[in-house]
Protein backbone atom coordinates (compact mmCIF):
# COMPACT_ATOMS: atom_id res chain seq x y z
CA UNK A 1 0.00 0.00 0.00
CA UNK A 2 1.64 3.50 -0.97
CA UNK A 3 1.20 6.68 1.03
CA UNK A 4 -1.42 8.22 -0.99
CA UNK A 5 -3.27 5.29 -0.28
CA UNK A 6 -2.73 5.06 3.52
CA UNK A 7 -3.73 9.15 3.00
CA UNK A 8 -7.05 8.18 1.19
CA UNK A 9 -8.15 5.42 3.81
CA UNK A 10 -7.05 7.79 6.50
CA UNK A 11 -9.76 10.25 5.12
CA UNK A 12 -12.22 7.50 5.60
CA UNK A 13 -11.31 6.76 8.88
CA UNK A 14 -11.86 10.78 10.02
CA UNK A 15 -15.11 11.63 8.47
CA UNK A 16 -16.27 8.26 10.63
CA UNK A 17 -14.66 9.35 13.84
CA UNK A 18 -14.75 13.11 13.42
CA UNK A 19 -18.52 12.55 11.61
CA UNK A 20 -18.08 15.05 9.18
CA UNK A 21 -18.17 14.20 5.73
CA UNK A 22 -16.36 17.51 4.86
CA UNK A 23 -12.99 16.47 6.09
CA UNK A 24 -10.00 16.80 3.47
CA UNK A 25 -6.92 15.40 4.64
CA UNK A 26 -3.19 16.55 3.35
CA UNK A 27 -0.18 15.29 4.56
CA UNK A 28 0.47 18.53 6.08
CA UNK A 29 -2.93 18.25 8.12
CA UNK A 30 -2.99 18.86 11.89
CA UNK A 31 -5.26 19.10 15.04
CA UNK A 32 -5.70 22.57 14.42
CA UNK A 33 -7.63 22.00 11.46
CA UNK A 34 -10.33 19.18 11.66
CA UNK A 35 -13.48 20.38 13.78
CA UNK A 36 -13.45 18.05 17.05
CA UNK A 37 -9.90 16.73 17.03
CA UNK A 38 -9.27 16.98 20.56
CA UNK A 39 -6.45 14.70 23.27
CA UNK A 40 -9.99 12.55 23.59
CA UNK A 41 -10.75 11.90 19.99
CA UNK A 42 -6.94 11.79 18.90
CA UNK A 43 -7.22 8.30 21.26
CA UNK A 44 -10.54 7.03 19.60
CA UNK A 45 -9.13 8.15 16.38
CA UNK A 46 -5.55 5.89 16.95
CA UNK A 47 -7.66 3.07 18.02
CA UNK A 48 -9.29 3.17 14.95
CA UNK A 49 -6.62 3.59 13.09
CA UNK A 50 -4.11 0.45 14.53
CA UNK A 51 -7.41 -1.81 14.06
CA UNK A 52 -7.82 -0.60 10.26
CA UNK A 53 -4.64 -1.07 9.00
CA UNK A 54 -3.67 -3.90 11.44
CA UNK A 55 -0.59 -2.34 12.77
CA UNK A 56 0.21 -1.60 16.56
CA UNK A 57 1.80 2.30 17.37
CA UNK A 58 4.44 2.33 20.54
CA UNK A 59 3.36 5.32 22.80
CA UNK A 60 6.49 7.71 22.17
CA UNK A 61 5.35 7.20 18.09
CA UNK A 62 1.93 7.91 18.80
CA UNK A 63 3.41 11.19 20.70
CA UNK A 64 5.70 11.93 18.23
CA UNK A 65 2.86 12.63 15.39
CA UNK A 66 2.83 16.59 14.52
CA UNK A 67 0.54 16.02 11.71
CA UNK A 68 -1.33 13.00 9.73
CA UNK A 69 2.40 13.20 7.10
CA UNK A 70 3.92 11.53 10.34
CA UNK A 71 1.32 9.37 10.80
CA UNK A 72 0.66 8.22 7.07
CA UNK A 73 4.77 7.69 7.28
CA UNK A 74 4.66 5.49 10.12
CA UNK A 75 1.78 3.20 9.11
CA UNK A 76 3.36 2.99 5.88
CA UNK A 77 6.98 1.90 7.63
CA UNK A 78 5.40 -0.55 9.63
CA UNK A 79 3.51 -2.22 6.45
CA UNK A 80 6.33 -2.42 4.79
CA UNK A 81 8.59 -3.54 7.89
CA UNK A 82 7.49 -7.11 7.78
CA UNK B 1 -1.53 10.39 26.29
CA UNK B 2 -0.04 14.17 26.98
CA UNK B 3 -1.00 13.52 30.71
CA UNK B 4 2.03 10.90 30.59
CA UNK B 5 4.47 13.43 28.21
CA UNK B 6 3.95 15.64 31.00
CA UNK B 7 4.80 13.50 34.05
CA UNK B 8 7.75 12.21 31.63
CA UNK B 9 9.33 15.22 30.56
CA UNK B 10 8.58 17.28 33.99
CA UNK B 11 9.68 13.83 36.24
CA UNK B 12 6.28 14.45 38.36
CA UNK B 13 6.77 13.46 41.67
CA UNK B 14 2.84 13.95 42.81
CA UNK B 15 0.20 13.10 40.49
CA UNK B 16 -3.82 13.20 40.82
CA UNK B 17 -5.55 11.97 38.14
CA UNK B 18 -9.03 11.13 37.46
CA UNK B 19 -9.32 7.16 36.91
CA UNK B 20 -10.19 7.70 33.31
CA UNK B 21 -6.82 9.11 32.70
CA UNK B 22 -4.94 5.93 33.37
CA UNK B 23 -7.86 3.56 31.86
CA UNK B 24 -6.71 5.85 28.52
CA UNK B 25 -3.16 5.03 29.23
CA UNK B 26 -4.36 1.24 29.80
CA UNK B 27 -2.70 -0.44 26.47
CA UNK B 28 0.70 1.74 26.67
CA UNK B 29 1.42 0.84 30.70
CA UNK B 30 4.06 -1.83 29.49
CA UNK B 31 6.18 1.59 27.79
CA UNK B 32 5.63 3.55 30.87
CA UNK B 33 8.69 3.58 33.63
CA UNK B 34 8.01 6.65 36.24
CA UNK B 35 10.84 5.82 38.64
CA UNK B 36 10.35 9.34 40.01
CA UNK B 37 6.70 9.23 41.11
CA UNK B 38 6.49 8.95 44.81
CA UNK B 39 2.59 9.56 44.99
CA UNK B 40 0.00 8.40 42.62
CA UNK B 41 -3.63 9.91 43.86
CA UNK B 42 -7.17 9.18 42.52
CA UNK B 43 -10.22 10.55 43.02
CA UNK B 44 -13.32 12.01 41.13
CA UNK B 45 -14.42 8.42 40.06
CA UNK B 46 -14.70 4.73 40.83
CA UNK B 47 -11.20 3.47 41.05
CA UNK B 48 -10.95 -0.42 39.96
CA UNK B 49 -8.09 -2.33 41.58
CA UNK B 50 -7.42 -4.60 38.53
CA UNK B 51 -6.25 -1.63 36.50
CA UNK B 52 -4.57 0.36 39.64
CA UNK B 53 -2.39 -2.47 40.08
CA UNK B 54 -1.40 -2.69 36.62
CA UNK B 55 -0.85 0.98 36.92
CA UNK B 56 1.37 0.45 40.13
CA UNK B 57 4.34 -1.55 38.33
CA UNK B 58 4.47 1.63 35.80
CA UNK B 59 5.24 3.93 38.67
CA UNK B 60 7.32 0.93 40.97
CA UNK B 61 8.24 3.85 43.75
CA UNK B 62 5.31 5.21 44.14
CA UNK B 63 2.35 4.82 46.93
CA UNK B 64 -0.95 4.75 45.81
CA UNK B 65 -3.83 6.03 47.30
CA UNK B 66 -7.96 6.37 46.81
CA UNK B 67 -8.87 9.87 48.09
CA UNK B 68 -12.67 10.59 47.76
CA UNK B 69 -14.93 13.75 48.33
CA UNK B 70 -16.99 16.33 46.68
CA UNK B 71 -16.44 19.83 46.19
CA UNK B 72 -19.19 21.05 48.69
CA UNK B 73 -16.58 19.49 51.31
CA UNK B 74 -12.97 21.06 49.67
CA UNK B 75 -12.36 17.67 47.88
CA UNK B 76 -10.35 15.37 50.15
CA UNK B 77 -12.24 13.72 52.90
CA UNK B 78 -11.44 10.24 52.91
CA UNK B 79 -8.46 8.54 52.36
CA UNK B 80 -7.41 4.82 51.43
CA UNK B 81 -4.19 3.62 50.91
CA UNK B 82 -3.73 1.42 47.97
CA UNK B 83 -1.49 -2.47 48.74
CA UNK B 84 0.27 -2.31 45.23
CA UNK B 85 0.76 -6.23 45.24
CA UNK B 86 -3.36 -6.98 46.20
CA UNK B 87 -5.48 -8.30 48.22
CA UNK B 88 -7.24 -4.74 48.68
CA UNK B 89 -10.85 -4.14 50.10
CA UNK B 90 -13.00 -3.80 47.23
CA UNK B 91 -16.76 -3.92 45.97
CA UNK B 92 -17.70 -5.01 42.48
CA UNK B 93 -13.83 -4.59 41.95
CA UNK B 94 -13.92 -0.48 42.72
CA UNK B 95 -11.72 0.49 45.57
CA UNK B 96 -12.44 1.10 48.74
CA UNK B 97 -12.57 5.19 49.81
CA UNK B 98 -10.86 4.09 53.11
CA UNK B 99 -11.83 6.43 56.08
CA UNK B 100 -11.88 9.93 56.83
CA UNK B 101 -8.98 12.25 56.96
CA UNK B 102 -8.47 14.74 60.15
CA UNK B 103 -11.14 17.25 60.70
CA UNK B 104 -13.81 15.58 58.81
CA UNK B 105 -16.53 12.94 60.01
CA UNK B 106 -18.08 10.60 57.53
CA UNK B 107 -21.25 9.19 58.59
CA UNK B 108 -23.85 6.60 56.99
CA UNK B 109 -27.25 7.63 57.05
CA UNK B 110 -29.89 4.75 56.19
CA UNK B 111 -33.33 5.45 54.60
CA UNK B 112 -34.78 6.65 57.29
CA UNK B 113 -32.29 9.14 58.43
CA UNK B 114 -30.54 7.49 60.97
CA UNK B 115 -26.96 6.39 61.55
CA UNK B 116 -26.22 3.07 59.67
CA UNK B 117 -25.05 0.15 61.02
CA UNK B 118 -21.81 -1.72 60.04
CA UNK B 119 -22.23 -3.30 56.29
CA UNK B 120 -25.99 -1.10 56.10
CA UNK B 121 -25.68 0.83 53.05
CA UNK B 122 -27.01 4.08 53.08
CA UNK B 123 -26.13 8.05 52.27
CA UNK B 124 -22.68 9.36 53.16
CA UNK B 125 -22.82 12.76 54.72
CA UNK B 126 -19.77 14.40 55.48
CA UNK B 127 -19.42 16.72 58.66
CA UNK B 128 -16.80 18.95 59.73
CA UNK B 129 -15.06 22.02 58.90
CA UNK B 130 -14.35 21.98 55.04
CA UNK B 131 -17.71 21.76 54.35
CA UNK B 132 -18.98 24.46 52.62
CA UNK B 133 -21.26 27.37 54.24
CA UNK B 134 -23.70 26.63 51.19
CA UNK B 135 -24.43 27.38 47.81
CA UNK B 136 -24.67 31.35 47.13
CA UNK B 137 -28.14 32.14 47.27
CA UNK B 138 -30.01 29.10 46.86
CA UNK B 139 -32.14 28.26 49.76
CA UNK B 140 -33.52 25.71 47.99
CA UNK B 141 -30.47 23.50 47.01
CA UNK B 142 -29.04 24.70 50.54
CA UNK B 143 -32.46 22.87 52.21
CA UNK B 144 -31.70 19.55 50.34
CA UNK B 145 -28.23 19.52 50.54
CA UNK B 146 -27.81 20.10 53.79
CA UNK B 147 -29.20 18.77 57.61
CA UNK B 148 -28.56 19.08 61.44
CA UNK B 149 -28.15 15.89 63.26
CA UNK B 150 -27.39 15.94 66.99
CA UNK B 151 -26.40 19.34 66.10
CA UNK B 152 -24.08 18.66 63.69
CA UNK B 153 -24.39 19.97 60.20
CA UNK B 154 -24.22 17.27 57.68
CA UNK B 155 -23.56 17.51 53.92
CA UNK B 156 -25.50 14.98 51.35
CA UNK B 157 -23.03 13.58 48.92
CA UNK B 158 -25.93 11.46 46.96
CA UNK B 159 -23.38 8.61 47.14
CA UNK B 160 -24.43 5.11 48.43
CA UNK B 161 -22.03 3.43 50.63
CA UNK B 162 -21.33 1.34 53.77
CA UNK B 163 -18.75 1.19 56.47
CA UNK B 164 -17.32 -2.15 57.04
CA UNK B 165 -16.55 -3.48 60.84
CA UNK B 166 -12.98 -1.48 60.38
CA UNK B 167 -14.45 1.69 59.94
CA UNK B 168 -13.49 1.53 56.05
CA UNK B 169 -15.90 2.94 53.68
CA UNK B 170 -17.22 1.24 49.97
CA UNK B 171 -18.92 3.04 47.29
CA UNK B 172 -21.75 1.26 45.78
CA UNK B 173 -22.79 3.92 42.93
CA UNK B 174 -24.69 7.51 43.18
CA UNK B 175 -27.95 7.10 44.44
CA UNK B 176 -29.77 9.02 41.73
CA UNK B 177 -28.69 5.92 39.78
CA UNK B 178 -30.41 3.51 42.15
CA UNK B 179 -33.24 1.86 40.56
CA UNK B 180 -36.01 -0.48 41.27
CA UNK B 181 -36.68 -3.43 38.27
CA UNK B 182 -39.54 -5.87 39.20
CA UNK B 183 -39.51 -4.61 42.73
CA UNK B 184 -35.74 -5.80 43.10
CA UNK B 185 -32.94 -3.02 43.95
CA UNK B 186 -30.56 -3.08 40.76
CA UNK B 187 -26.99 -2.26 41.59
CA UNK B 188 -25.24 -1.17 37.99
CA UNK B 189 -21.55 -1.50 39.71
CA UNK B 190 -22.55 -5.48 39.91
CA UNK B 191 -23.80 -5.70 36.40
CA UNK B 192 -20.46 -4.00 34.83
CA UNK B 193 -18.43 -5.88 37.22
CA UNK B 194 -19.69 -8.83 35.74
CA UNK B 195 -19.48 -7.42 32.39
CA UNK B 196 -15.93 -6.61 33.19
CA UNK B 197 -14.95 -9.81 33.67
CA UNK B 198 -16.03 -11.06 30.34
CA UNK B 199 -14.79 -7.86 28.00
CA UNK B 200 -11.45 -7.68 30.04
CA UNK B 201 -9.34 -4.18 29.56
CA UNK B 202 -12.63 -2.65 28.31
CA UNK B 203 -13.96 0.15 30.38
CA UNK B 204 -17.84 -0.60 30.70
CA UNK B 205 -20.71 1.60 31.93
CA UNK B 206 -23.87 0.77 33.13
CA UNK B 207 -26.90 3.19 32.62
CA UNK B 208 -30.46 3.00 33.64
CA UNK B 209 -33.65 5.01 32.12
CA UNK B 210 -36.73 5.03 31.64
CA UNK B 211 -38.66 4.14 28.72
CA UNK B 212 -41.68 5.98 27.49
CA UNK B 213 -44.07 3.50 29.55
CA UNK B 214 -41.75 5.18 32.41
CA UNK B 215 -40.44 1.28 32.90
CA UNK B 216 -36.70 1.44 34.10
CA UNK B 217 -34.05 -0.11 31.39
CA UNK B 218 -30.39 -0.56 31.52
CA UNK B 219 -28.17 -0.04 28.61
CA UNK B 220 -24.49 -1.25 28.94
CA UNK B 221 -21.85 0.56 27.12
CA UNK B 222 -18.18 -0.94 26.28
CA UNK B 223 -15.73 1.43 24.91
CA UNK B 224 -13.35 0.77 22.03
CA UNK B 225 -15.61 -2.43 21.24
CA UNK B 226 -16.65 -3.48 18.08
CA UNK B 227 -17.04 -7.15 18.78
CA UNK B 228 -20.54 -9.07 18.48
CA UNK B 229 -21.71 -8.29 21.82
CA UNK B 230 -24.16 -11.69 21.72
CA UNK B 231 -21.49 -13.52 23.53
CA UNK B 232 -21.11 -10.94 26.15
CA UNK B 233 -25.16 -10.97 26.56
CA UNK B 234 -24.70 -14.63 26.73
CA UNK B 235 -22.22 -14.34 29.68
CA UNK B 236 -24.41 -11.76 31.56
CA UNK B 237 -27.12 -14.29 31.41
CA UNK B 238 -25.27 -16.91 33.04
CA UNK B 239 -24.08 -14.94 35.62
CA UNK B 240 -26.79 -12.19 36.73
CA UNK B 241 -30.84 -12.57 37.55
CA UNK B 242 -32.93 -11.85 34.58
CA UNK B 243 -34.20 -8.68 36.07
CA UNK B 244 -30.33 -7.25 35.56
CA UNK B 245 -30.18 -7.87 31.96
CA UNK B 246 -29.21 -4.92 29.91
CA UNK B 247 -32.39 -3.80 27.19
CA UNK B 248 -28.95 -3.14 25.12
CA UNK B 249 -25.39 -3.57 24.87
CA UNK B 250 -23.66 -0.80 23.06
CA UNK B 251 -20.36 -1.37 21.84
CA UNK B 252 -18.33 2.81 21.50
CA UNK B 253 -15.49 4.62 20.77
CA UNK B 254 -13.63 6.12 23.44
CA UNK B 255 -16.23 6.81 26.19
CA UNK B 256 -16.72 10.88 26.22
CA UNK B 257 -15.13 12.96 29.26
CA UNK B 258 -16.84 15.83 31.04
CA UNK B 259 -14.92 18.86 31.75
CA UNK B 260 -13.97 17.41 34.97
CA UNK B 261 -12.52 14.02 33.06
CA UNK B 262 -14.86 11.47 34.28
CA UNK B 263 -16.84 9.64 31.50
CA UNK B 264 -20.16 11.53 30.64
CA UNK B 265 -22.91 9.08 31.05
CA UNK B 266 -25.41 12.19 29.43
CA UNK B 267 -23.03 12.23 26.20
CA UNK B 268 -23.02 8.39 26.34
CA UNK B 269 -26.31 8.22 26.22
CA UNK B 270 -27.44 10.86 23.63
CA UNK B 271 -24.84 9.30 21.32
CA UNK B 272 -26.31 6.24 21.03
CA UNK B 273 -29.63 7.54 20.53
CA UNK B 274 -31.02 6.86 23.39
Amino acid sequence: MDKNEILNQLTIIFKKIFENDAVILQMDTTANDVDGWDSLTHTSMIVEVEKHFSVKFKLKEVLSFKNVGDMVNMIHSKLHSV
Amino acid sequence: MQVYQLMEEHEITFALLVPSIITHLRPYFGEIHLEKMKYSLFCGEALYEDVTLEWAKCIPNAELLNVYGPTEATIFCTTYPINREGGNKSLNGILCIGQEMNHMKAEIFNDEGKPADAMEKGELCLHGRQVTPGYWKNEQKNKEAFFSYHSKRYYRTGDLCFTDKDGDISYSGRIDFQVKIQGFRVELGEIEMHAREFVKTHAVVAIAKQNEATVWQIYLFIENYSDSTSALMQHLKDTIPGYMLPAKIIGTGIFPLNSNGKTDRKVLMEQAGL
